[in-house]
C-alpha cells in the first residue's frame, strides 16, 4: 500500500484555483521529486499533502496520507499525523527557526514528543544524548556549543542541518523537503544534499522532494513530475524525463539546464 | 547608547523605593496635624503643610506608593487580559476576529472617565481597586489591539509552519512560539501604559473617582491645593514634580526598552509604532 496517494488535487484561493488536479502516489522508500518555476504550484501541493494551506486557500480532491484524508478534515484530526508520518523541511532555515529559542530547545521539542508518542520514559541524560546524536548525525562538530546557541549565531548551512535534524526527529515516514538548499550557497548546498540523500536513504524514508533545480532534483529523486501552472505536465523515472523529455515544456527546461552547464564548463 | 534606559532606571527606582519607604517609614501621621497650617517650608517640614496643618512630604510620599500600586496593578490586569484578548482574536475566525477587533476599536474609543464612573458606581464607591480596574479594563483594550497585530505577524512566520509540520498543536505554539516572540514589543507597550495609567489615576482622583483620603494620591493633592496655590505653593509644585518624575522617568525606561529591542534587529513597523504611543487610558 502506498504512503501517499494525492488524487486530482486541486488548491483555490476563493474562485481562483491554482492548483489544478494534480494526481501522484509514493510509497515506502521512494523517492520523488516535484519540478517546476515558482508560482507553478509545486509548495502549494506540499503545504496541501500536510493539510496546512495559509489562511484563504482550499484544497479539493483527495490526499490520503498513511491511509488517513488530509483534505477538509479538522486540524484536530491531523495534528497526530504531522511529525509522526510526514515532517517537512523548507527553503529558508533563518525564517524556519524560532528566532527567540535556543537551537537545543527546538531540536529538543521534537525528540520530546517522539518519546511521549512512543511511550518511552525521557531522562535528561537521554535527552542530551539524543540531541547529540542528531547533531552528529547531520554532521554538526561541537554539538554542546550549538545546542546553547541561537539560530543567528550560526551558518546557513549549520541552520538547514539542524532543520533537517529537527525533521527527522520527529519520526517521520515522508519527508518533504521544500526546496531545502536553495537558500545555500553552492557549495553547501551540495554537502547539504548528499547529507539529506544519505539520511534518507539509511531511514528508508518516502522522500517528497520539491525544486525549480533540474540538476538537484536528479541527484535525489527516482521519479519526478514536472509542474507549470498548477498542472503536472510531465511524470516518469528521472532519468528518462531528463533524457527523453516528452513534453515542450520540459524540453525547455532540460535544455536550459544543459546550456547552464556547458556554459559553465567551458572555460571563458 | 543607554542613557534613557538608565534616566528611567534611576527615576522609576526612586519613586519606587519612596512608595516602598513609606511602608515602614513616614515623616508624619499621614492624618496628623504636624505643624502650623499652610507653613512654607521648612527643616521640620521641607514641602510645608496644608490648611489643616498636615505634612505635605508625608502627603506625597504616600502619593507616590498610590501611584506605584495603581500603575502596576492596572498594567498586570490590562496586560493579561488584553494578552488573552489579543491572542484568541489572532485565532479567531474571520468573522468572528473581525468583531472582535470592531469591539476593541469601540472601547479604545470609550472615554476612561465615563468607564471609572462606571465602575465606581457599579461598586461601594471610589478606591484603589475601582481605579485599578478602570485603567486596567481601558489598557487591556489597546493591548488587545496590538497583540492581535502582533500575533497575526508572528502567525505567517515559517518558524510556525514549521512548527505545525512537525505536529505541534496550536495551544503549545502559543506558549512556545507566539507570546516569547511578541512578549518584547509588549513589554515596552505595557510600559508606556504604566506611565499613561499614572496620569490617569491622578486625573480619576483629581475628580474625586480614585482613592479616598487621607490616604490622598497625587491628583487629589493637586485639586485640595488649587484652592490655595498662592498662599502654599508648595501644595501644586510638590505632588506636581513627583507626578512629572515618575511619568518621565516611565517614558525612559520604555524608550531604552525600545532601543534595546530595536538593537536586536527587531524593528517595528511604522503601524506597531504607531499602536504603541499613541493612545492610553486617559480620561
Amino acid at each position: 500500500m502506498s504512503l501517499l496517494t494525492v488524487t486530482d488535487l486541486t488548491v483555490s484561493a476563493g474562485p481562483r484555483e491554482l492548483v489544478h488536479g494534480v494526481s501522484f502516489d509514493l510509497g515506502p522508500g521512494e523517492r520523488l521529486g516535484l519540478v517546476g518555476e515558482s508560482g507553478s504550484g509545486k509548495s502549494l501541493t506540499a503545504m496541501a499533502i500536510v493539510g496546512l494551506l495559509a489562511p484563504g486557500l482550499t484544497a479539493g480532491g483527495s490526499v490520503l496520507l498513511d491511509g488517513q484524508q488530509m483534505v477538509g478534515q479538522p486540524d484536530r484530526d491531523l495534528v497526530p499525523l504531522r511529525g509522526a508520518v510526514a515532517a517537512v523541511v523548507f527553503q529558508d532555515s533563518r525564517a524556519a527557526l524560532d528566532p527567540l529559542m535556543r537551537l537545543g530547545d527546538q531540536l529538543a521539542a521534537p525528540i520530546r514528543r517522539r518519546a511521549a508518542r512512543e511511550g518511552r520514559a525521557l531522562s535528561a541524560a537521554d535527552l542530551r544524548a539524543e540531541q547529540i546524536r542528531w547533531l552528529d548525525r547531520v554532521a554538526i562538530p561541537e554539538p554542546e556549543r550549538i545546542l546553547k546557541s541561537w539560530p543567528y549565531e550560526v551558518s546557513g548551512g549549520q541552520r538547514q542541518r539542524i532543520a533537517i535534524a529537527m525533521a527527522l526527529a520527529c519520526g517521520p515516514r515522508l519527508l518533504i523537503a521544500d526546496e531545502p538548499t536553495t537558500a545555500l550557497d553552492v557549495s553547501t548546498q551540495a554537502e547539504v544534499l548528499d547529507l539529506l540523500d544519505s539520511l534518507v536513504r539509511d531511514a528508508g524514508l518516502s522522500l517528497l522532494f520539491i525544486s525549480h533545480d533540474l540538476p538537484v532534483v536528479s541527484r535525489v529523486a527516482d521519479r519526478v513530475i514536472v509542474m507549470r501552472q498548477g498542472r503536472a505536465v510531465e511524470e516518469g523515472a528521472t532519468a528518462r524525463v531528463f533524457t527523453d523529455p516528452q513534453n515542450p515544456y520540459t524540453q525547455g527546461l532540460v535544455a536550459a539546464a544543459r546550456r547552464l552547464e556547458s556554459a559553465l564548463e567551458t572555460p571563458a | 547608547m543607554k542613557r534613557n534606559l538608565w534616566i528611567g532606571i534611576v527615576l522609576v527606582g526612586l519613586n519606587a523605593a519612596v512608595a516602598l519607604l513609606t511602608l515602614v517609614w513616614l515623616p508624619y501621621g499621614p492624618a496628623e496635624m504636624a505643624g502650623g497650617r499652610l507653613s512654607p517650608p521648612s527643616w521640620a517640614h521641607p514641602a510645608g503643610t496644608d490648611r489643616l496643618g498636615r505634612d505635605y512630604l508625608t502627603q506625597v510620599m504616600i502619593g507616590a506608593r498610590i501611584a506605584m500600586t495603581v500603575g502596576i496593578g492596572a498594567t498586570l490586569l490590562g496586560g493579561l487580559i488584553g494578552t488573552t484578548l489579543g491572542v484568541l482574536a489572532a485565532f479567531a475566525r474571520r468573522g468572528l476576529d473581525d468583531a472582535l477587533a470592531a469591539t476593541l476599536d469601540i472601547l479604545i474609543a470609550f472615554p476612561t472617565l465615563l468607564l471609572a464612573m462606571l465602575v465606581v458606581a457599579a461598586s461601594d464607591g471610589a478606591s484603589l481597586w475601582t481605579a485599578i480596574l478602570a485603567i486596567g479594563l481601558a489598557m487591556s483594550a489597546i493591548i488587545a489591539r496590538l497583540v492581535r497585530i502582533l500575533t497575526k505577524r508572528v502567525l505567517t512566520q515559517d518558524y510556525i509552519t514549521a512548527a505545525r509540520c512537525s505536529g505541534l498543536g496550536w495551544g503549545r505554539i502559543t506558549f512556545a512560539h507566539i507570546l516569547p516572540n511578541i512578549f518584547p514589543t509588549i513589554l515596552v507597550a505595557l510600559a508606556l501604559q504604566f506611565g499613561l495609567a499614572v496620569i490617569a489615576e491622578a486625573s480619576l482622583s483629581y475628580l474625586g473617582l480614585g482613592t479616598p483620603p487621607p490616604n490622598a494620591s497625587w491628583g487629589q493633592l493637586l485639586q485640595q491645593a488649587q484652592s490655595t496655590v498662592f498662599r502654599a505653593p508648595m501644595g501644586v509644585i510638590a505632588p506636581g514634580l513627583a507626578l512629572v518624575s515618575l511619568v518621565l522617568g516611565i517614558n525612559f525606561l520604555a524608550d531604552g526598552l525600545r532601543d534595546l529591542i530595536d538593537s536586536d534587529g527587531e524593528a517595528l513597523t511604522p503601524d506597531e509604532d504607531l499602536e504603541l504611543g499613541v493612545k492610553g487610558p486617559l480620561p
